[in-house]
């Protein structure tokens, strides 16, 4: 059963491919379609599964074993990262196969979106540092595909931005990844895991975490590597960038978790003081620089930043409640934030514009999606009974427990100040009356009168599914928080993944390696 | 299950409302949803006098401690009453308030979700359960403040409200979640309370208090946060009756006094509630005095009255909290009213200047009635509700009162309710009586009777409950006082004091005073000109600007986004990779001392490095120095091989041909594919101009230094070895079960296969990624044949392009193998 465990890659793989050959735009839509929610199905019957058995579903691929050949392997939060990146995926899925314009779909958009999903799903289930770098660079030249797709001026402009400062990103974790095997010998991440506990940190773990945390904090958009976010995550269509802004930073964080959380634990204490500083710039960083923007993406981009620092800063408390609370904050916002993205582009297709100094009147045009993009406003910044406010208020507990009282402070700070940012929003696009603008020749947003009234329904539909999971992990707080805090737990005790992956491999290597005296290089 | 009801069935109103059609019909029937939760909360008044208390509870969060425990003592009985009682006249004032159904669809709707959270707040057992209804409460006053949306000082109210409001609201969560470190998780009042000598010793006691009372002090609207208040008149008249003088702004005064027992001891409790809410006192009353605008004149006298019930709860004494008590009851009944009055004044004349408006009395005789009645509450004359709340007030003003407010409190006492009477005075005579002090009087009809119904009611209560003390009022206030008390509490109230009481004749006194002062306003009025002193809105603007629609430069919000859009994010590219590099070469550096002491340092002789590495190593220096001081596009081509094909050398002599294989076959394509895309490429390095030689330097700095500590890291890596690799379970094992000569070949595609299938995908993406970009023609509808044969060219072409030139798969194919293949590795690929 556990081999199962390959079908989140397999999916999108096929589906990439049957997208390229699919004949005409239809079957291609419906291809995708069904093969998003088998993807779907498939990550919630191994969400499933391992709820259930409590257990980490483990393969290696091409049945080498571990730690030599590549291990697959699903705990709760991979679970639960592919989970949400399914249901995610179905939902920008059906949004973009319908909103995207015609030559954008001809040129590969719903491949290179699969292709992408491929890697982001690689990423959670690889047990394999190298291959999890792997994974990052499928999603890393997938998503500039989709930046760039279309061929615009500012496209490019910000999809250079992006390629650019990620290749650094991937230059330090690949770096760091050699020198990791340089140090530690293996690759395999439970196996890693082990080896790091043995050692009584050495410093030069502390310097190899430091190096793996420069390197996430690029891909998570944290501050001051965070200037390729708001280059170019406006600049996409509206499809493009909700997957993005739910997806993609978090990868990055998954990353921390994996890595800092998971591998080494032991050097976090040492190095909370980079955490909770890079946390707490994040934080106020990346909402005052939403706080006057005038295209509603652009806010939200810079939002993204701010709440990416939320989760750093759970993290950097190095404790399960901090934890539990980021996790749970993560799982929040991916799915908010998504949902935000699709409205804010739905909203620029009802009024033929990006800028929100020529939007308005929305609450008398479109009352439904006022309403809903007002729920996902108020989860955002975090007003109860909405996800974010547990979110919020399970992190601040965490802060005043570790008696970190400045950063609590900042968090309540930036709290105030996303719901400034976030309620401009709706002032300037739902509250305010319309305005009257010549149209942008050059604007090329959903074209809603092109739609048929079930598109029209079908690209709110998945808001409205996001939305109401947000309004459901909110009034169902137990039940998630519970999750959350039990994925913080099984990511803390790190055994039984080791055991699920290396089972017995211990006493035999044990037994026939010695460290060979080469090794003994150094000051003695 | 009434507790239940209460909470939700507004809750459910709003829900329904949402879904049905806008028709007069229902929304009229939507009445008798708060006048059913009204007689249901009348029934429980035996209970609640005789010292029950009913409660419900539901566990919402455990690991938060969050419960939804809903309480319906003494106090939540009171505020319930005023909200179910008071609510039931707005709703059924607003059926015939707008003009619109439309309108009235959409207010009742926020309305009702408003009254749900009210009474969630006042119910609730646990704080931190209080504090969602709290929010709910702080968002549904700002839709309503908000309500007429196309006027920008309709927006701008809202948002200062939101931010006063919701700010206040997240020091009270700050304060709340401190409680939650210091009782460890627990929440439940009651619980709380038990443990308040440990909380009291808690270092953390007097942050979270601070951060509560803040919490309640913007809610409440005390100075200096009080400016949201005028701000919110900007809502429609029924929702400023209830929301912002007879329930929601007295939700901070509630919060007080449910922990009036529990955190009421101290210094910082009786100083800062004390001095603040009788500041604020004196202040609204006397600012009212200064407006023009009707609803201005009741939100200051509405602030100034919320100002004395919280000195009232911070002077903590039995007489005081008596007098709280029966002033919240007075307020919510003459105030809510008041606002109701001039909702339906604005509703005939058109105006709500009290310049203009005159000599109503005769036009409007019922609503100058019901005015009569209210006002007179207000101004505290006997026998009226109001009248029994000042008398208390100069009790509770003159006994047991701490040394500091000794003197203080009287006094205060005294002008505050003079400034309240001349108010009262004031709008009485100007509305009702005298000729308008602007043009002509109005013509004017009286208001229809859901207008005037709800005034003459909450009129007649303010003297019926005055009139029968004892039956009445008693029942309700003495549990509410219990329950604050925490203790069977019981002081007396009176109608008919005697003459020689002190308290009265301080009350008589205050009386005279502002009558005089109320019938002379015209010249104060006119001196202020509608100017509000100590304001501190523009301090509020200072940081966060006046509205939202475009960046304030003078504010501290629109400062610090001019910094981080033009300063971080300033769009160059060549800036963010200094940022980028140089973070990660400090970084790296700090963590580099942090650790020094631990580690292995590396030690090698000179004599290991052999002329011919030393001779490379210099030559790729130099190529790599050069390449950044090429002048033209070619020689930085030229200069960039160089460092590559030397690079080859190195992997050469270190004993990995194929690895040098491979890099010079990409070093070689490169070269090949730069020049031909030479002719399309623009003139290189045009603006010399932005070079100057500080930027030159310092990013010659940076480069250096990325340099060193990259070199530094490896050589610490090799030099910290803690493990024996995993490299020779490959030598043993590639040909017996891979059966391949190549380990490098085995590994990359039978051991780590699926690294190889990953990396060849992102070929693939590559390739329809710069398909996309550089071809105008259709890649999934290759029906044409001819298309077809041009797209696999192109495809081909590209791929190899990508593959040799993108950065990924260059550092890719190199470290791939130096890492799987160990760095000593013979490359014996022929054994």
């Amino acid at each position: 059963m556990d081999r199962f465990i390959v079908l989140p890659l397999l999916i999108p793989l096929t589906t990439a491919i049957l997208a390229m050959i699919a004949p005409g735009r239809v079957p291609r839509r419906w291809v995708v379609r069904t093969a998003l929610t088998l993807n779907l199905a498939a990550a919630l019957w191994i969400f499933a599964t391992i709820l259930r058995d409590n257990t980490v579903l483990v393969t290696n691929a091409g049945a080498w074993p571990a730690p030599y050949g590549i291990t697959l392997a699903v705990d709760e939060l991979s679970a639960l990262m592919l989970t949400i990146t399914a249901v995610l995926a179905l939902g920008v899925g059906i949004f973009g196969d319908i909103t995207i314009d015609i030559t954008r779909e001809r040129f590969g958009f719903l491949p290179i979106l699969n292709f992408m999903l491929m890697g982001i799903n690689l990423a959670f289930i690889t047990g394999d540092i190298f291959n999890l770098y792997v994974a990052f660079e499928v999603m890393l030249t997938g998503s500039f595909g989709l930046l760039v797709l279309g061929d615009r001026d500012n496209q490019i402009k910000g999809g250079i931005k992006y390629m650019i400062i990620n290749l650094m990103s991937s230059t330090i974790f690949l770096l760091a990844i050699g020198l990791t095997y340089g140090v530690l010998g293996t690759l395999n991440m439970a196996h890693l895991a082990e080896r790091a506990a043995d050692v009584e940190s050495p410093g030069i773990l502390t310097i190899l975490a430091a190096m793996y945390l420069v390197g996430f904090s690029i891909k998570a958009a944290a501050v001051p590597f965070f200037f390729w976010l708001p280059a170019s995550y406006h600049t996409p269509p509206a499809a493009v960038t909700a997957i993005f802004g739910g997806i993609l930073t978090k990868v990055g964080i998954y990353g921390m978790l994996r890595v800092h959380v998971f591998i080494f634990p032991n050097e976090m204490q040492h190095l909370q003081w980079l955490w909770l500083l890079m946390a707490g710039a994040t934080m106020l960083v990346g909402v005052t620089g939403a706080l006057y923007q005038r295209e509603i993406r652009r806010v939200f981009s810079f939002l993204i930043i701010s709440h990416v620092g939320y989760i750093m800063m759970g993290i950097g408390f190095d404790s399960r409640v901090g934890l539990a609370a980021a996790i749970f904050y993560m799982a929040h916002h991916m799915i908010v934030k998504t949902a935000l993205f699709m409205m804010a582009g739905i909203l620029e297709g009802i009024h033929k514009a990006k800028d929100l100094h020529r939007m308005g009147g929305t609450v008398n045009r479109a009352p439904v999606l006022s309403v809903l993009f007002f729920i996902a406003a108020m989860a955002l910044s975090g007003i109860p009974p909405l996800s974010g406010f547990f979110a919020k208020f399970a992190l601040l507990s965490a802060a005043f427990s570790a008696e970190q009282y400045i950063l609590g402070g900042i968090s309540l700070i930036v709290s105030l100040l996303t719901i400034i940012a976030v309620y401009r929003v709706w002032h300037e696009g739902f509250w305010k009356p319309a305005v009257d603008h010549i149209l942008d020749p050059f604007i090329e947003e959903i074209v809603l009168e092109r739609l048929d009234n079930v598109q029209r329904r079908l690209i709110v539909a998945p808001s409205v599914v996001l939305v109401g999971l947000a309004i459901g992990m909110g009034l169902f707080a137990n039940a998630s928080y519970e999750l959350a805090d039990r994925i913080a737990g099984q990511l803390l005790d790190r055994t039984r993944y080791v055991d699920a992956v290396l089972g017995d491999y211990q006493e035999e290597f044990e037994a026939e390696n010695t460290l060979p005296p080469t090794f003994q290089v150094g000051r003695e | 299950m009434f507790n239940w009801l209460l909470i939700f069935g507004p809750m459910l109103t709003a829900g329904t409302l949402a879904f049905l059609p806008a028709h007069k019909r229902f929304l009229q029937l939507t009445t008798l949803i708060p006048l059913a939760l009204f007689a249901g909360l009348l029934a429980h008044a035996g209970d609640i006098a005789d010292g029950k208390t009913f409660r419900t509870t539901y566990q919402w969060v455990d690991a938060l401690g969050l419960e939804l425990s809903l309480v319906l003592d003494g106090l939540s009985f009171l505020f319930a009453l005023i909200i179910t009682g008071i609510g039931t006249l707005i709703v059924f004032y607003t059926n015939s308030y707008f003009q619109k159904d439309d309108e009235t669809h959409r207010f009742l709707i926020y309305l009702f979700i408003f009254m749900s959270a009210m009474l969630g707040i006042v119910l609730s057992g646990n704080f931190l359960g209080m504090f969602i209804f709290w929010e709910l409460t702080t968002i549904s006053s700002y839709l309503l403040i908000g309500f007429k949306h196309d006027y920008s000082v309709a927006r701008i109210g809202a948002r200062q409200a939101l931010i006063v409001t919701g700010g206040g609201g997240l020091a009270l969560l700050g304060g709340i979640a401190m409680v939650g470190v210091m009782s460890g998780g627990v929440y439940d009042f009651a619980a709380l309370d038990a443990m308040a000598g440990e909380l009291a010793d808690h270092a953390l006691f007097e942050a979270a208090l601070i951060l509560i009372i803040i919490g309640a002090f913007t809610k409440s609207a005390q100075f200096p946060f009080h400016f949201w208040l005028p701000g919110a008149m900007e809502a429609p008249t029924p929702a400023s009756s209830f929301l912002h003088s007879a329930t929601m702004v007295k939700a901070g005064v509630y919060l007080l006094a449910r922990l009036a027992h529990t955190f009421g001891g101290g210094d910082i409790w009786l100083y800062a509630l004390g001095s603040i809410g009788l500041f604020t006192f004196v202040y609204g009353a006397f600012m009212a005095l200064s407006a023009y605008d009707l609803k201005a004149i009741l939100a200051h006298t509405t602030l100034s009255w919320l100002g004395v019930l919280i000195a009232l709860i911070g002077i903590n004494t039995k007489d005081s909290l008596k007098a709280a008590m029966v002033g919240i009851l007075a307020h919510a009944l003459y105030k809510g009213a008041l606002f109701l009055v001039v909702g339906a004044i604005d509703y005939e004349t058109g105006t709500r200047d009290i310049r203009k408006l005159g000599r109503l009395a005769g036009a409007m005789p019922v609503t100058a009635v019901a005015s009569a009645l209210v006002l007179l509450s207000m101004a505290g004359v006997p026998p009226m509700l109001g009248f029994v709340a000042k008398e208390t007030l100069k009790v509770a003003s003159l006994e047991h009162v701490p040394d500091a407010f000794a003197a203080v409190f009287p006094v205060a006492a005294v002008v505050g309710s003079a400034l309240t009477v001349a108010a009262a005075t004031m709008i009485g005579l100007e509305i009702f009586l005298r000729k308008p002090q602007h043009g002509e009087d109005l013509y004017a009809h009286e208001a229809p009777l859901p207008m005037w119904f709800g005034p003459l009611i909450l009129g007649g209560l303010s003297l019926i409950l005055a009139l029968f003390l004892h039956q009445f009022l008693d029942p309700i206030i003495n549990p509410a006082l219990s329950a604050v008390y925490s203790d069977p509490a019981e002081v007396e109230l009176y109608l008919l004091p005697a003459l020689d009481d002190l308290a009265f004749q301080l009350s008589l006194l205050s009386i005279a005073i502002g009558v005089v002062i109320g019938v002379t306003n015209r010249p104060l009025r006119d001196s202020l000109q509608n100017k509000s002193l100590l304001d501190p809105t523009h301090v509020y603007n200072k940081i966060f600007g006046i509205g939202d629609d475009k960046v304030d430069v003078r504010s501290l919000l629109g400062q610090g986004y001019r910094f981080v859009n033009r300063r971080l994010q300033d769009g160059i590219l060549r800036h963010y990779l200094n940022y980028v590099f140089f973070t990660f070469v400090l970084i790296m550096i700090a963590v580099i001392i942090q650790v020094w002491g631990k580690l292995k340092l590396p030690s090698f002789e000179l004599d290991e490095i052999t002329l011919l590495e030393t001779f490379i190593a210099v030559i790729i220096m130099i190529s790599a120095v050069a390449t950044t001081f090429a002048r033209r596009r070619l020689g930085a081509v030229v200069w960039a091989g160089a460092a590559g094909v030397n690079i080859a050398l190195l992997f050469a002599l270190f004993g990995a041909p194929d690895l040098a294989f491979t890099q010079l076959l990409i070093e070689v394509l490169t070269l090949i594919f730069l020049m031909l895309a030479f002719r399309l490429l623009p003139r290189f390095m045009q603006d010399t101009s932005r070079f100057t030689t500080f930027r030159t330097m310092r990013d010659g700095v940076i480069a250096v230094m990325v340099g060193l500590v990259f070199g530094l890291l490896a050589l610490l890596a090799s030099s910290n070895r803690e493990a024996p690799p995993i490299r020779y379970w490959f030598e043993e094992n590639a040909y017996e079960l891979g059966q391949g000569h190549n380990i490098v070949n085995v590994i990359l595609v039978d051991f780590r296969g699926l690294d190889t299938l990953g990396e060849t995908t992102v070929l693939v993406i590559a390739a329809l990624g710069v398909l996309a970009l550089i071809s105008p023609m259709p890649l999934l509808d290759m029906l044409d044949k001819h298309f077809k044969e041009r797209v696999r060219q192109q495809l081909e072409a590209e791929a190899a392009l990508e593959k040799d030139s993108s950065i990924i798969s260059h550092i890719y194919e190199n470290i791939n193998r130096v890492l799987l293949a160990g760095d000593d590795f013979r490359g014996d690929d022929n054994a």
